[in-house]
C-alpha cells in the first residue's frame, strides 16, 4: 500500500463491506512525500478502487487550515483503528488521528489552524472512497489527545448515532448519516479545555495552551497516555450499555 | 460452560490471560504456542462438536501467535522468519487490529505496509 522505509507501516488490518477490502494506514509520526490516506481494494483482484487522502491538500476548501504548510510538512492523519460500516447507510465510518508532530508550535502552526481532517471522523462510501461527511472533533488539536480509536455505531430512539471517545475522556454524538453533532459529555476529569459545550457544540483548550509557543511550559491533564487507550476496545456487553476502558483511573 | 462464563471477551484476551496467569504460579514457564494450545482446546472443546474442528482458528491481536495452531497455516512468526515482512520495517514485530474474511480468502495488514490475502484454508498467500 506504502512505502515502508518512509516509515509507513499497517497496524490496524482491514474490514470488507459492500464487498471491498477497506483500510487505513499509519506510521505517520514522519513527514511523508504523500499524503496519508484510506484505500479500498478489490477483494478479488487485488485491485486498489481508490484511494482517499485524510489530510487536505492545497487547492482543497479546507486546505488553507494547515497555516500554508507544503503538503509534505502536512504531519499525522493517522487512521490505525480498523473502521466501521453501516450496511443500511452503506457508509463507511473511520477515525483520523492528530496532526504530527503533536506540538501545533513545533510545525508552525497554532492549535486555531484546525489542520483538516486530523482528529476526526470521516464518513465515506466504501464502493467509490468519495467523502459523505466529516466531522472534526478537536481542531487544531496540540498535546497528543487523538480521536482516532473505535466508531461504535447505536441506534437510540431510531435515531442513527455514531459514538467515540478520545484520549481526552470526551465523548462524541454525531447522527452517522449526516455528521450533524448531536451531543459531547466529558467522562472524567481534565485540565486541558476550557470550555466544554454541549450547546456550543465544541471543546476549546486553554489560552495558554492555545497560546504556547516552542519553550513554554504547560501542564494539562490527562497526561500523554491519554484517559482511554486504543488497547481495550469499547465494547457492548449487555445490551443497552457501551463500556470502555479509562487509563487514567484504570476503571471501566 | 467455560464460554459462556468468557461471554464476548475476545479470544487474544484468553491468550493474554493465560499467558500472564496460567499455570497458576508458575505463570511464564511455558511457551506461546502451549498457550495457544490451551485457548485452541478450550475454544474448541467449548463451541465445536467432535470432528468439526474448523480448518483455521485465528487468535488475533497479540505480537507472536496471530495465526492458526491446526496445520500448514502460517503463524506470524513464521511470516517474519520467511522474509514476508521486511526486516526494517517499523513495528515488525507489533501487534496488529483487525483480520477480515471473504469467502475462503483471509485479510490481513503487515508491518511493511502491505495488505495481504490468504487462502484461509491453506495460509497460502494469493
Amino acid at each position: 500500500m506504502a512505502d515502508y522505509r518512509e516509515g509507513y507501516t499497517h497496524t490496524s488490518g482491514p474490514i470488507i463491506s459492500a464487498g471491498v477490502v477497506l483500510s487505513g494506514i499509519n506510521g505517520c509520526e514522519r513527514f511523508k512525500s504523500g499524503p496519508r490516506f484510506n484505500t479500498g481494494h478489490d477483494p478479488e483482484t487485488d485491485q486498489e478502487l481508490w484511494r482517499t487522502s485524510t489530510i487536505v491538500m492545497p487547492g482543497d476548501p479546507n486546505g488553507r487550515s494547515w497555516a500554508g504548510l507544503p503538503p509534505e510538512l502536512r504531519g499525522g492523519g493517522d487512521t490505525w483503528i480498523p473502521g466501521s460500516f453501516d450496511a443500511d447507510l452503506g457508509l463507511f465510518y473511520i477515525g483520523v488521528s492528530q496532526a504530527k508532530p503533536w506540538v501545533a508550535a513545533s510545525q508552525g502552526m497554532s492549535p486555531r489552524d484546525a489542520a483538516f481532517y486530523t482528529n476526526s471522523t470521516l464518513a465515506v462510501d466504501p464502493r467509490t472512497g468519495n467523502m459523505v461527511w466529516y466531522f472534526q472533533h478537536v481542531p487544531g488539536e496540540t498535546i497528543d489527545m487523538e480521536v482516532g480509536f473505535e466508531r461504535v455505531l447505536l441506534d437510540i430512539d431510531h435515531e442513527p448515532l455514531l459514538f467515540t471517545i478520545g484520549k481526552d475522556g470526551i465523548l462524541w454524538k454525531p447522527n452517522r448519516r449526516t455528521g450533524g453533532f448531536v451531543g459531547l459529555a466529558p467522562t472524567l476529569p481534565q485540565t486541558m479545555f476550557a470550555e466544554v459545550d454541549d450547546r456550543v457544540r465544541r471543546v476549546t483548550c486553554r489560552r495558554d495552551i492555545l497560546d504556547a509557543r516552542i519553550g513554554d511550559l504547560i501542564s494539562p491533564c490527562p497526561g500523554i497516555y491519554g484517559e482511554t487507550t486504543g488497547r481495550r476496545p469499547p465494547a457492548v456487553r449487555r445490551p443497552g450499555r457501551w463500556s470502555f476502558r479509562c487509563t487514567a483511573c484504570a476503571r471501566t | 460452560m467455560f464460554l459462556a462464563a468468557w461471554e464476548s471477551r475476545s479470544a487474544s484476551e484468553l491468550l493474554r490471560y493465560n499467558i500472564e496467569n496460567m499455570p497458576p504460579g508458575t505463570s511464564g514457564t511455558r511457551s506461546t504456542a502451549e498457550h495457544i494450545d490451551v485457548v485452541a482446546c478450550l475454544l474448541w472443546g467449548g463451541r465445536y462438536r467432535e470432528g468439526t474442528k474448523p480448518s483455521v482458528t485465528w487468535v488475533a491481536g497479540l505480537t507472536d501467535s496471530e495465526a492458526a495452531p491446526d496445520g500448514p497455516a502460517p503463524r506470524w512468526e513464521s511470516w517474519s522468519e520467511a522474509g514476508a515482512i521486511e526486516k526494517s520495517a517499523k513495528n515488525r514485530d507489533g501487534p496488529t487490529r483487525s483480520i477480515a474474511i471473504y469467502g475462503d480468502k483471509l485479510f490481513m495488514a503487515t508491518y511493511d505496509a502491505a495488505l495481504v490475502a490468504v487462502d484461509a484454508r491453506t495460509g497460502r498467500q494469493l
